[in-house]
C-alpha cells in the first residue's frame, strides 16, 4: 500500500470525479505528501480540469513517496455513483498497480470495497497555460447553470460578457435569441471586479457539460474572462480547488 | 525541430513539378535537419514510419482520417464528405476546415518533428481491439495542436500519400547532394538496406565512409535484381555472349526468406514482412534448408490438392486474411522453387557469379513436396532454349527466364539489368504481350458511366530517368464493379496538377498520383504524336501508343509503380513487332 486517504463523505468525492469526467475519460492523479491533483485536457484540446484536494480535507492521509495513478474516469465514476453517505478510502497498491475504493458504515457495520485496475500511465505532464484575466466574478451557481441552460435552447454557444455591472449571457441561434443578466447588487451576483467591459464566445456544448456536472459542488462559481481569450471557471471546495478553462471561439 | 518548418520544405516541394528544384529543395532540407531527425524526417517526406519490413504500418484510412477532421474541426458530416468528393484528399479538406475553425484550444506549445513522428509511432503501434479509436484520439490531438498547412501534410503522412512527387530516388538523389559521393553509392546503400531512412541517418552521423560501409544483412531484406525481357531465343544469347543458365519462370509470389537458426523471416517483392501468411514456408524451411545462416529468394507457387498441378499466383490471396491463414496452409498448399542464394553462413555471396550462387544454393536445398530447387539448365544453342521454353510452357509455367554466367553476373540489388532476360509465353503470339501500366490520369464518364470515370491515363516507366510516360487511354475490359472500385481509387489518389514525374501532351480530366497499376493487353504498339512513351526513339515528335488497350481484369496492388512495365520494353516490343511485319511483307511478296 503506498497511498491510504480517508475521505469522512464519498458522496463529495463522487461530485468531483463527476466533475472531471465532463472533460476526460482517463486521468492521472498525482499524489504527494500534501495533496492529490489532477489536471488534464480533453483529446480536441479545448477544455481542461485542473483538481487539487489538500491533505487537511482527509481523517486519514498517509502517502510515502508521489505517486501516479493513471485511471479510467469514468469507471471510477460507476463505483462513485453508488455512493452513499458513508465515509470513503481510497487505496492504491502500487505493486499489483490497482485502487480500492472503501465504502464504510460505521453505524451500520456495513463496509464495501470495489477495486480497479489502473492503466498505463499516459505520457508527459499536462502544461497550465499561463494566462492572466482582465476581469472576474462569483456568482450564484444555480443561476448560471439555468443561464447555460436556456441558451442551449437557442445556440450551440454563447457569449458571456462581464460589465462592472453585470453578468450577461447571450445568444443567437437560426430561429431565435436568448439573453440571462445578472445585475450586481441582486442576490445572485456577489461580486464582480473589473475595470472595464470584457467578452468572449464559447461553444455551449463544453460549457454546459462542464457546468451541469459540476452545479452540486458548490452554491458558488467564479468566472475569470478577458476578450476572447480562455474563460476560467472555479467552483470552491473544502481544502482544495477544482477549476476548468474553456477556449472561446473566435468568430 | 520545429514540424512547422518541415512543412514550409513539403509547401515548397508541392509547388514546383520540376525534379531538378524537387533535389534542390530536399537538399536544403536535409543540410538543415539535426543528424538524429534524419531518418525520421526521410520516413516522413515518403508517407511512412518505418521502412516496409518492419511490418508496421499506421494503419490510418481515409475514413478513419476524416474522421479526426470532423472531431476536431466540429465540420458536419455532410460538408467534410462534399469536400472530400471534391478534393479527393484528406489534407487538403483538413486545409479548409481548420483554416475557417472558430473553436480554438488551449494548446500554445509549437509542434516539433519529433513530437509528431513519436505520436506517429504510438499510432503504428495501436493494436487490438479499440486500436481504432486509439488512433483516431491520438490523432486529434495531434490536429487540434497544429496549423492547418501542418494538418495537410500530417494527414498526408498518416495516409501514406503525400502528393508531392517525391519517390526513394529523389531523396536518394538529394541524399548525395548534400554528403558528396554518387548517386549509385546510395542506391547501394539503400538496395542492400531497404531503409531510407538509415541511408540518410547514416550519412549524417558518418558520412560517406558509413555509406560505402553497408553491407548484407540477415533479417534486412535486400532490394530485389530484376530482369530485362526479349522476345527471341537469339536476341536472349546474343545479350548472354551465347552462354546462359536458362529456368523456368514460375507464376507465384517472389520471396526473400532470411533464416537465423530457428528463426525464419520472409519479405515480398516489396520489401513487406510476410511471415505471418506463410507458417508452412517457415517450417519448409527450417526442416529442409540445411544452412544456419542464410539469404535465399524462392518463388512460391500454389498448387492443386487434387492434381497437384501449378495453380495461378492469385490463389495466394487466400493468404491476405489473418483469421484465414490456417485454413489457406490446407487448402491451397504451395511448392517453392528455390533460385538464389545471396548470404549465407557469413558470406556474403551477392559479388560472387552466378554459378557460384547456384552450386551453394543446391548444396543447402534439401528437397522435399514442398521445397524444390528451380528447374534450369545450362544453355548455348537458340534450339534448346526454345524446348526450355516450350517445356516451361507445358508445365504451367511464365516462361522462362535467361540468367548471364560470365564474370559480372553477380547479384545487383534493385537493379534492372541484361543478366537476366525473362522470355515469356505471350511474346510471340499476334497479340503483344500484357503490359503493367500505371494510372497518371482520368476522363469523365459519359452515358452509363457518368459520375465514374470512363477512360484511365495510363503510362509507362522510364526507368533511367524515373518519370512516367503515356502510352494509352484504356476504357475496356472494365465491369462495373472495377469502374465503381477505381472511381473511388482514382479519387482517393487525385493530384491538382499532373504528377512531376509525369511526361504528358494529353490533358486528363483528372490527373492522379502515379502507384496505381493495372494489367494492360493490346492489339499492337503505334507511333503516336500525342504520347509520350519512349518519345523520340522512332520518329522526332512521336511517342509509342498501344493500340486497342483492355484492361485484363489483373490489378497489380503486389506492384508498385516503379514496377510498370518500362517505356525501353515497350520500344523493344515495338522494334520486334516491326521485325515481325516486315517478314510476313517479304513472305507475301
Amino acid at each position: 500500500m503506498s497511498f491510504r486517504m480517508k475521505l469522512p463523505t464519498a458522496d463529495f468525492f463522487a461530485d468531483i470525479v463527476k466533475a472531471i469526467s465532463s472533460v476526460v475519460d482517463e486521468g492521472t492523479f498525482i499524489v504527494d505528501e500534501n495533496a492529490i491533483r489532477l489536471t488534464s485536457m480533453d483529446p480536441a484540446h479545448i477544455s481542461l480540469v485542473s483538481f487539487e484536494l489538500q491533505k487537511s480535507a482527509a481523517e486519514e492521509y498517509v502517502c510515502e513517496k508521489p505517486i501516479e495513478i493513471s485511471v479510467s474516469i469514468a469507471e471510477l465514476l460507476k463505483f462513485l455513483r453508488r455512493a452513499g453517505r458513508e465515509a470513503l478510502t481510497l487505496e492504491y497498491d502500487e505493486e499489483k498497480r490497482r485502487l480500492a475504493l472503501i465504502f464504510a458504515d460505521q453505524a451500520g457495520g456495513k463496509i464495501r470495497t470495489f477495486t480497479l485496475n489502473a492503466l498505463e500511465t499516459t505520457t508527459g505532464k499536462t502544461p497550465i497555460p499561463n494566462l492572466s484575466f482582465e476581469a472576474s466574478c462569483r456568482l450564484n451557481a444555480a443561476a448560471f447553470y439555468e443561464a447555460v441552460s436556456d441558451a442551449t435552447l437557442v445556440s450551440d454557444y454563447t457569449r458571456i460578457t462581464i460589465s462592472s455591472d453585470a453578468v450577461t449571457l447571450s445568444s443567437k441561434g437560426d430561429l431565435g435569441t436568448h439573453q440571462t443578466r445578472l445585475a450586481k447588487g441582486g442576490t445572485v451576483v456577489y461580486s464582480i471586479e473589473t475595470e472595464r467591459e470584457v467578452s468572449a464566445t464559447f461553444s455551449l456544448t463544453y460549457l454546459d457539460k462542464i457546468v451541469s456536472s459540476s452545479k452540486s459542488l458548490s452554491d458558488e462559481i467564479g468566472l475569470a474572462l478577458s476578450n476572447n481569450k480562455p474563460i476560467k471557471l472555479s467552483f470552491p471546495i473544502p481544502s482544495g480547488k477544482l477549476e476548468f478553462l474553456i477556449a472561446p471561439r473566435i468568430e | 525541430m520545429l514540424f512547422a518548418v518541415l512543412a514550409s520544405y513539403y509547401e515548397k516541394l508541392e509547388a514546383t513539378t520540376k525534379r531538378l528544384e524537387m533535389i534542390d529543395i530536399l537538399s536544403e532540407l536535409f543540410s538543415k535537419t539535426p543528424p538524429e531527425l534524419m531518418d525520421k524526417v526521410a520516413y516522413m517526406t515518403l508517407g511512412e514510419v518505418y521502412p516496409a519490413y518492419r511490418g508496421l504500418e499506421l494503419g490510418v484510412a481515409e475514413k478513419l482520417a476524416l474522421k479526426a477532421v470532423q472531431r476536431v474541426s466540429g465540420a458536419r458530416e455532410t460538408t467534410i464528405s462534399q469536400l472530400y468528393a471534391q478534393h479527393g484528399d484528406v489534407g487538403s479538406v483538413a486545409l479548409i476546415l481548420l483554416g475557417q475553425k472558430a473553436q480554438t484550444t488551449l494548446s500554445f506549445q509549437e509542434l516539433t518533428v519529433e513530437y509528431v513522428y513519436s505520436s506517429l509511432e504510438q499510432i503504428a503501434k495501436a493494436s487490438g481491439p479499440g486500436a481504432q479509436e486509439t488512433k483516431l484520439a491520438i490523432l486529434s490531438r495531434i490536429l487540434s495542436q497544429t496549423s492547418p498547412v501542418e494538418a495537410k501534410h500530417i494527414l498526408r503522412i498518416v495516409t501514406g500519400n503525400m502528393r508531392l512527387g517525391v519517390a526513394d530516388m529523389t531523396i536518394l538523389e538529394a541524399l548525395a547532394k548534400v554528403f558528396g559521393g554518387s548517386k549509385e553509392e546510395f542506391e547501394r546503400a539503400y538496395n542492400l538496406s531497404s531503409d531510407i531512412g538509415l541511408v540518410a541517418k547514416t550519412a549524417a552521423l558518418e558520412g560517406l565512409n558509413g555509406i560505402r560501409d553497408f553491407r548484407i544483412r540477415v533479417g534486412v531484406p535486400v532490394r530485389c535484381m530484376l530482369a530485362e525481357r526479349l522476345s527471341t531465343a537469339e536476341e536472349i544469347l546474343l545479350k548472354t555472349d551465347g552462354r546462359a543458365f536458362v529456368e523456368h519462370k514460375y507464376d507465384g509470389e517472389r520471396m526473400q526468406i532470411h533464416k537465423s537458426r530457428e528463426t525464419v523471416l520472409i519479405f515480398s517483392r516489396r520489401q513487406e514482412n510476410i511471415t505471418s501468411q506463410y507458417p508452412d514456408v517457415v517450417s519448409a524451411v527450417l526442416s529442409n534448408i540445411e544452412a544456419d545462416e542464410a539469404i535465399m529468394e524462392c518463388e512460391a507457387v500454389p498448387v492443386s490438392l487434387d492434381t497437384g498441378e501449378m495453380l495461378p499466383f492469385q490463389e495466394l490471396m487466400h493468404r491476405r486474411r489473418k483469421k484465414e491463414i490456417e485454413k489457406a496452409v490446407e487448402e491451397y498448399p504451395i511448392t517453392l522453387y528455390f533460385f538464389d542464394l545471396l548470404y549465407l553462413d557469413g558470406r556474403d555471396l551477392t559479388n560472387s557469379t552466378f554459378l557460384e550462387r547456384r552450386t551453394a544454393l543446391e548444396k543447402i536445398v534439401k528437397p522435399s513436396e514442398t521445397v524444390k530447387l528451380s528447374y534450369g539448365k545450362l544453355v548455348t544453342t537458340p534450339e534448346d532454349l526454345d524446348k526450355l521454353f516450350n517445356e516451361a510452357v507445358e508445365l504451367g509455367c511464365e516462361g522462362v527466364i535467361a540468367k548471364s554466367v560470365g564474370e559480372d553476373s553477380v547479384y545487383r540489388a534493385g537493379a534492372r539489368g541484361w543478366q537476366w532476360i525473362k522470355y515469356k509465353r505471350d511474346y510471340r503470339s499476334e497479340m503483344i504481350d500484357t503490359v503493367d501500366l500505371v494510372v497518371v490520369g482520368a476522363f469523365h464518364g459519359r452515358g452509363r458511366r457518368t459520375g465514374r470515370y470512363g477512360a484511365l491515363l495510363m503510362a509507362s516507366y522510364d526507368d533511367e530517368r524515373d518519370v512516367f510516360q503515356t502510352v494509352c487511354k484504356v476504357g475496356s475490359g472494365f465491369k462495373d464493379e472495377d469502374l465503381e472500385y477505381f472511381t473511388n481509387l482514382v479519387n482517393s489518389n487525385r493530384l491538382g496538377h499532373p504528377s512531376p514525374r509525369l511526361e504528358t501532351v494529353l490533358e486528363a480530366d483528372v490527373w492522379v498520383d502515379p502507384r496505381i497499376v493495372l494489367e494492360i493487353i493490346g492489339a499492337e504498339i503505334t507511333l503516336s504524336p500525342t504520347h509520350t512513351c519512349a518519345k523520340d526513339s522512332i520518329k522526332a515528335g512521336h511517342g509509342l501508343a498501344i493500340r486497342f488497350p483492355r484492361y485484363t481484369g489483373r490489378y497489380r496492388d503486389d506492384r508498385k509503380a516503379e514496377d510498370a512495365t518500362t517505356s525501353k520494353e515497350i520500344l523493344e516490343m515495338y522494334r520486334r513487332q516491326l521485325k515481325r511485319i516486315e517478314a510476313k511483307v517479304s513472305e507475301e511478296r
